[in-house]
């Protein structure tokens, strides 16, 4: 993208302040508190953030009567991420059609979490994804699961996961046994879409600047980031960048971007390391055996073929 | 210009209550919530073995379901009269606890988030059970420093629970039974085969062997806190102009120098400056959210050296409290919750962490670093 927006190119340009501060109650090596500040670091002061119920609503309202946001916030039910956003949207550009306000890029930005928009909320995206509103921002932070209530099973959670839903026993010894949706592939299917992208918190700078280009891409888009969450995933609180590394670093999280119809790997993991590495420093994963741990390993080296094979041709082929 | 007015704070005191017997125990959010419950749980069918109504609960204001973050359950032990209007899981207030059970020594030295101090609501005779490696002297040492003054004759009980068990709760369960009479080491082995933990009852005789007991007694006077300890706190009056920024951020600044949390409640911004449908104000661009500070929150705090640092920013970056500063690289303690993350992403290593009781204290507790995640039990 020559013509393009100005992108973050080293993590000393960063704007060092914080649009989304201190003083919330998330968990403490929260990977979704940290997803907030990398995405409003990156949108800037210009940004109403709309919040469906989840997570980073209970734990970042109201504390004490005081809010951590240093932009415009609001909070929706949990299936209402979508309407709100084109709502908003179409508020504003109403406003300045009518010249009753200065017209101005404002960027919108609803962050839905896996609930909020991979469950309950999917069908308000999936439509407002079909409008043409500019600078309207769909990120999913994805912790598989629904980790504010106590960790139930979603449909974003990965196979052989234990969630408070999908606990492994004696009885049923696999967690989970749905797999993990796609959603990007999902958002990717909606006609003239602009833009959309999978993240996560590494490496920062793709997820900032896939934040930017999305913003600036004049249509409704949508960003799938991966956020570890040490309570639902049951890991040592400051693994959390680890994690992500390791996701993409073993290939189980694919960063990928599909902007005006062509689709391009933003990363390929060479050598593409054993997913064992990951899985196994998750609590969540305990129970699996090694055998189990190596067909996971098989699947995610047969989808890779597919990936690079749809990087090679810039189009996206379904990787199953 | 913002008036304040001077605020005693109203202490609803329930004397019903206060007959009762109430056992808390503070613990660290998700890494002990399951040993807090699991030592309510058996301290609660104990009693009930001992001809006592009891129950226990855990309140969601006490926060048991984030990371790091204080959280607190109760034991209520009394007779059945009282008990049925009890059955509400109420807000404790008054002088209550007979027994204090802190599983982190960190809450000895730190304020909790919504709590205040430790001693604010025990009855003068409580006993302070701690699960630490420091002996009873110095944890008195550290109450009369850091607690909120009153008087106290009543027992410390310390024990090591990491030598005994994997689980702080069992080792922590027989330790309280020194303290406090009305359930007997008897009662709890009886309440262990009813609960279907018969593994337990080792753990708990030992710790009910191997705790160290010491008998206090503090006149409120003696105490650090006593000289310094405001009774009273300064809140702005509203002064008829609805919606006002200013007003509401004099709040926050009150709110930073309440005591315990009946005073901070007391300072808690009034609907009227608030914009229409109770809409928070935000801190300016730059500004942290001085009104809710995380930094008690912590058993383990960041330190940099800055002779290995080479002023990357990941540290920055990759705060998920947004708690360093980005020029200069510097932690702002206030926010700081000791999740870590910073140590992992320092390229040069500069970035150390260290106890908090070792940082403010000079001391180290082997019991601080707390268990390690597989231990614990899935969920909560």
């Amino acid at each position: 993208m020559s013509s393009g927006p100005s992108l973050i190119r080293s993590v000393k340009e960063i704007p060092p302040i914080d649009y989304y501060t201190s003083g919330h109650r998330t968990c403490a090596g929260c990977g979704a508190a940290l997803i907030y500040r990398l995405v409003t670091k990156a949108a800037g002061p210009n940004t109403i953030l709309i919040g469906p119920t989840g997570c980073m609503y209970v734990a970042n309202s109201h504390q004490f009567l005081t809010s951590p946001y240093a932009v415009p916030w609001y909070h929706t039910q949990l299936g209402a991420g979508g309407a709100a956003g084109i709502g908003i949207a179409a508020a504003l550009r109403a406003l300045m059609v009518k010249g009753k306000r200065k017209p101005e890029d404002i960027n919108i930005i609803v962050f839905g979490g896996d609930g909020g928009f991979a469950d309950i909320g999917f069908s308000g995206l999936s439509m407002a994804l079909t409008y043409d509103y500019p600078r309207l921002l769909y990120l999913l932070y994805d912790n598989e699961s629904y980790a504010n209530t106590g960790i139930q099973a979603s449909s974003t959670t990965p196979w052989g996961a234990t969630t408070t839903f999908t606990p492994s026993g004696k009885v049923k010894r696999i967690g989970n046994e749905r797999y993990k949706k796609n959603m990007a592939l999902l958002a990717a299917a909606h006609p003239k879409i602009k833009y959309v992208a999978t993240a996560t918190i590494y490496p920062p700078l793709d997820l900032m600047n896939k934040v930017i280009k999305a913003l600036n891409s004049g249509g409704p888009s949508f960003i799938h980031v991966l956020t570890p969450c040490p309570k639902g995933w049951f890991y040592a609180p400051h693994e959390t960048y680890e994690l992500a590394r390791l996701a993409v670093e073993t290939g189980m999280w694919v960063l990928w971007e599909y902007s005006e119809g062509k689709f391009k790997l933003n990363y390929k993991p060479r050598p593409r390391k054993h997913v064992k590495e990951y899985l196994r420093r998750q609590g969540r994963f305990a129970h699996l055996t090694d055998e189990e741990i190596d067909m996971i390993d098989k699947m995610v080296e047969e989808e890779w073929k597919y990936w690079l094979e749809s990087d090679k041709l810039g189009k996206i082929i379904l990787p199953w | 210009m913002v008036r304040l007015v001077k605020v005693k704070p109203h202490i609803e005191r329930f004397p019903e209550y206060e007959e009762l017997d109430w056992i808390v125990s503070h613990a660290i959010g998700v890494d002990q919530t399951s040993d807090a419950m699991r030592f309510s749980q058996v301290l609660a069918q104990a009693a009930v073995i001992r001809g006592y109504e009891s129950y226990y609960y855990m309140r969601y204001d006490d926060s048991p379901e984030r990371n790091y973050l204080p959280m607190i359950y109760y034991v209520v032990i009394g007779n059945p009269k009282i008990n049925v209007l009890l059955r509400e899981e109420i807000e404790p207030v008054g002088h209550l606890f007979n027994v204090i059970a802190v599983f982190s020594s960190n809450y000895l030295i730190q304020r909790t988030a919504q709590r205040a101090l430790l001693f604010d609501g025990a009855k003068t005779n409580a006993t302070l059970v701690v699960n630490t490696s420091l002996s009873p002297d110095a944890v008195i040492s550290l109450v009369k420093k850091y607690s909120l003054a009153q008087d106290w004759n009543g027992k410390v009980v310390t024990i090591s629970s990491s030598k005994i068990d994997k689980s702080i709760a069992f080792p922590m369960i027989g330790a309280t039974l020194r303290g406090y009479e009305k359930i007997d080491l008897d009662a709890v082995l009886r309440a262990l085969d009813i609960l279907g933990l018969e593994k337990k009852k080792d753990s708990v005789r030992k710790g009910y062997e191997q705790a160290v007991v010491k008998e206090v007694n503090i006149r409120a006077e003696e105490t650090e806190k006593f000289k310094t300890m405001k009774h009273e706190i300064e809140i702005p009056e509203f002064d008829g102009k609805y919606w006002n920024p200013e007003v509401y951020y004099a709040y926050q600044k009150a709110a930073a120098t309440a005591e315990n949390y009946v005073q901070r409640i007391a300072a808690m911004p009034r609907w009227e400056v608030l914009a229409p449908g109770l809409i928070e104000f935000g801190p300016k661009p730059g500004d942290r959210n001085i009104g809710f500070t995380t930094g008690e929150w912590r058993f383990q705090r960041p330190v940099i050296n800055y002779k290995k640092c080479i002023d990357c920013k990941l540290c920055h970056l990759y705060c998920p409290d947004g708690a360093i500063d980005f020029n200069p690289i510097k932690v702002d303690y206030r926010f700081c919750t000791g999740c870590g993350v910073c140590v992992t992403v320092c390229p040069t290593k500069a970035i150390e962490m260290m106890q908090e009781i070792q940082a403010m204290e000079g001391l180290i507790d082997e019991e601080v670093p707390v268990k390690r995640f597989e231990e614990r039990e899935y969920g909560y």
